[in-house]
């Protein structure tokens, strides 16, 4: 009992029983190439149809079309971190690494949907609101979504304990995604108070079949490049782990 | 088990009256805070009634979060709350007992003193009421939010800068309603949903903070 | 397996800190009436093996039975039972020797026992000290004054010697004895020999 051996089998069988990193590894493989072509087809159809083909807006012009990216980064921002906070709760519960890697994996892509979504509407808001950043209730909430990702990003770097942090992360982002809601209709309240519904919103049915259908296809192309990313950043992940494991192992054995 | 949850209570009092500067450097901040938003914008008095309710507010959450990284961390460095793991009381009502006599030290004191930062910041007596009454139901939600964080953190040498980022945008919707009673208030427009709505979070909070504080501290405690 | 009462068993557990498994493996039983001591050498393992003992960690693989239950089942009511001594004082500085027994007794509803605590480790005249003028020994010996009030079951102290004279090792070991005698469990790090019979176990 004096030295701690460490066998690194059982280790990994330890954690491929928990969370089967290896089957997600196949599986993953597989779906990998197929979503990578998808990502770079649909998005070029997408930016075609929407660039080329799809009509100017009559009251704002060309600008319309950053819609095309700024629209599917927005909505996507939020579906991350309904899939972070999903995989945190699942970890969580029943104790499953994979839950981990996918949420931590998930933060980074999200934070920069967010980022992206922001600057877009930035570049937007100035030709159709004659300012770069207007208090609106999206854009407000949107910026928030951002504060929650880095908070969340930001727990995962400040613990040494890998466990540790995954176990406090997961927490956070259940906290996060309970409170976004309310966080979202309070920040609704507050603009409609002092804002007045001025600001022109393209809202659901009133956009044009033109627009909506080169919309989807960006949608579905940006869905198609975040399973792509995620696909790899879980995997190097995973490869992460075990090189953990492996160099415990070796200065264990020292 | 309720008479611990009191010993506790009362004991944090206890330590917080002996040690007196942390509620007294809270009062401080809190007061300095407020005072410098003048100097900053001007001293106009129109303009001023007219944020004042928003530098209150504002000043309350970031005094609270810049206090709060220390509600577990004098008890978790020196074993008390591995102790306090081994007796009858469940952590979550540790953490409510904690929450509780923290508040009583720091939130209520903001609370007595907001009539003060009204006169200053030229508020009208009726926006004051609704001040004090905004901040006496949201006071409590922001400690019980913000101890989430603080459970967290509690383990970390640099906590504290962390602390409000995870906390702050927890924050928002307490300052969002907090602030538009009060301008509900001087439009003479009733503010009662907006106070109902802070209640809620705080019977909200109540019920779900303690719970995810705990986890926290549990982790810390592994 | 015959008479499992009042002792705690341990089969095949393993117990990781972090990714290191720091204990691997390990069966034995800890009966009661009888002192169990844990040795070792720094880092290897003798505080989350009490850790463990106390519910504290997560990571534990294999079965610890207490009564013949897994400790596991219902946390809450076994950890009731412990009496944990970590490495640190839970002392707070400000309040003095007898506020600080009070508070600790108070939580467990003992609080008619404290001038007897005092007495165990002679601190009658520090009563009304603020713990903040308190050695480091003195400090260690308040924090065992805790042991003379408490009516807990299984008493798991981590170095609890580190630091005392030999009259207040003495004293202690008069309270572990007694102890014992009441049918307790008691569950010792230490790298120093207590005048004790003991199952001693190497980690």
């Amino acid at each position: 009992m004096l030295e701690n051996r460490l066998d690194i089998r059982n280790y990994m069988k330890k954690l491929h029983k928990l969370a089967n990193p290896g089957k997600f590894y196949r599986l993953s493989e597989k779906i990998l190439p197929w979503s990578n072509l998808l990502a770079i087809s649909l998005c070029a159809l997408g930016l075609y149809l929407g660039l080329f083909i799809a009509p100017p807006d009559y009251q704002q012009g060309e600008s319309v079309r950053i819609i095309y990216v700024h629209v599917p980064a927005a909505t996507l921002a939020s579906f991350v971190y309904a899939i972070m906070a999903v995989a945190s709760a699942i970890s969580f519960i029943w104790k499953n690494p994979l839950g981990n890697f996918i949420a931590k994996s998930a933060a980074p892509i999200g934070a920069v949907f967010t980022i992206i979504a922001i600057i877009t509407g930035a570049l937007w808001g100035k030709p159709t609101w004659g300012t770069w950043w207007i208090w609106d209730a999206r854009l407000t909430s949107v910026l928030i979504l951002f504060f929650l990702y880095l908070g969340y990003i930001a727990i995962w770097q400040v613990f040494e304990d890998q466990n540790k942090a995954a176990k406090a992360a997961a927490i956070i982002a259940i906290v996060g995604a309970i409170n976004l809601p309310i966080i979202r209709f309070s920040v609704d309240w507050w603009n409609t108070l002092h804002q007045g519904a001025s600001i022109i919103r393209l809202d659901g049915p009133s956009i044009h079949q033109d627009i909506l259908i080169p919309l989807i296809f960006m949608w579905l192309g940006f869905l198609s490049y975040l399973i792509s990313l995620l696909i790899i950043r879980i995997q190097s992940e995973i490869t992460l782990q075990k090189i953990r494991a492996i160099q415990i192992l070796i200065s264990e054995q020292k | 088990m309720f008479k611990i949850f009191l010993s506790i209570v009362k004991r944090d009092l206890k330590l917080s009256y002996k040690q007196g500067n942390t509620s007294l450097n809270i009062v401080i901040y809190f007061f300095l805070s407020v005072s410098l938003f003048p100097l900053g914008v001007g001293p106009e008095t129109e303009l001023l009634s007219k944020i004042g309710p928003g530098i209150v507010w504002v000043s309350a959450l970031f005094s609270s979060v810049l206090s709060l990284d220390k509600i577990f961390q004098a008890d978790f460095e020196d074993g008390s709350l591995e102790i306090f793991n081994l007796t009858a009381i469940p952590l979550e009502f540790l953490v409510l007992a904690k929450a509780l006599a923290y508040w009583l030290t720091s939130g209520l004191l903001l609370v007595i003193l907001c009539p003060i930062f009204g006169l200053i910041l030229s508020m009208s007596s009726k926006s004051i009421l609704y001040l004090t009454i905004t901040m006496l139901l949201g006071t409590p939600t922001l400690i019980l939010v913000g101890s989430i964080g603080a459970s967290l953190t509690v383990g970390l040498k640099r906590g504290s800068m962390l602390i409000s980022l995870l906390i702050l945008p927890l924050y928002i919707p307490i300052l969002i309603f907090g602030v538009s009673a009060i301008d509900a208030s001087i439009n003479d427009v009733s503010a009662k949903p907006q106070l109902l709505l802070l209640g809620s979070l705080l019977c909200f909070s109540l019920v779900l903070s303690p719970i995810a504080s705990a986890a926290g501290l549990r982790i810390n405690m592994e | 397996m015959k008479n499992h009462e009042n002792s705690i068993i341990l089969e095949n557990v393993s117990c990781a800190r972090g990714n290191r498994t720091v204990i691997n493996n390990v069966s034995l039983k800890i009966t009661s009436g009888k002192n169990f001591i844990i040795k070792g050498q720094n880092g290897s393992g003798k505080s989350t093996f009490l850790r463990m003992l106390a519910g504290f960690q997560k990571n534990v693989n294999g079965k610890i039975l207490f009564n013949g239950e897994s400790i596991f089942t219902n946390q809450q009511e076994y950890q009731n039972n412990i009496f944990y001594l970590s490495e640190n004082n839970p002392i707070k500085n400000t309040f003095s020797c007898y506020e600080n027994l009070f508070f600790w007794a108070e939580i467990e509803g003992m609080e008619n026992n404290i001038q007897e605590a005092l007495k165990f480790q002679k601190l009658e005249n520090l009563k009304n000290l603020p713990a903040k003028f308190l050695s480091m020994g003195q400090k260690r010996r308040l924090n065992l004054s805790r042991l003379a009030i408490t009516q807990k079951k299984i008493w798991l102290l981590d170095e609890p010697v580190n630091g005392l004279d030999e009259e207040s090792i003495l004293r202690l070991c008069e309270l572990i004895k007694k102890h014992l005698a009441n049918k307790g469990i008691v569950v010792i790090a230490t790298h120093v020999d207590l005048n004790l019979e003991t199952d001693t176990f190497y980690l």
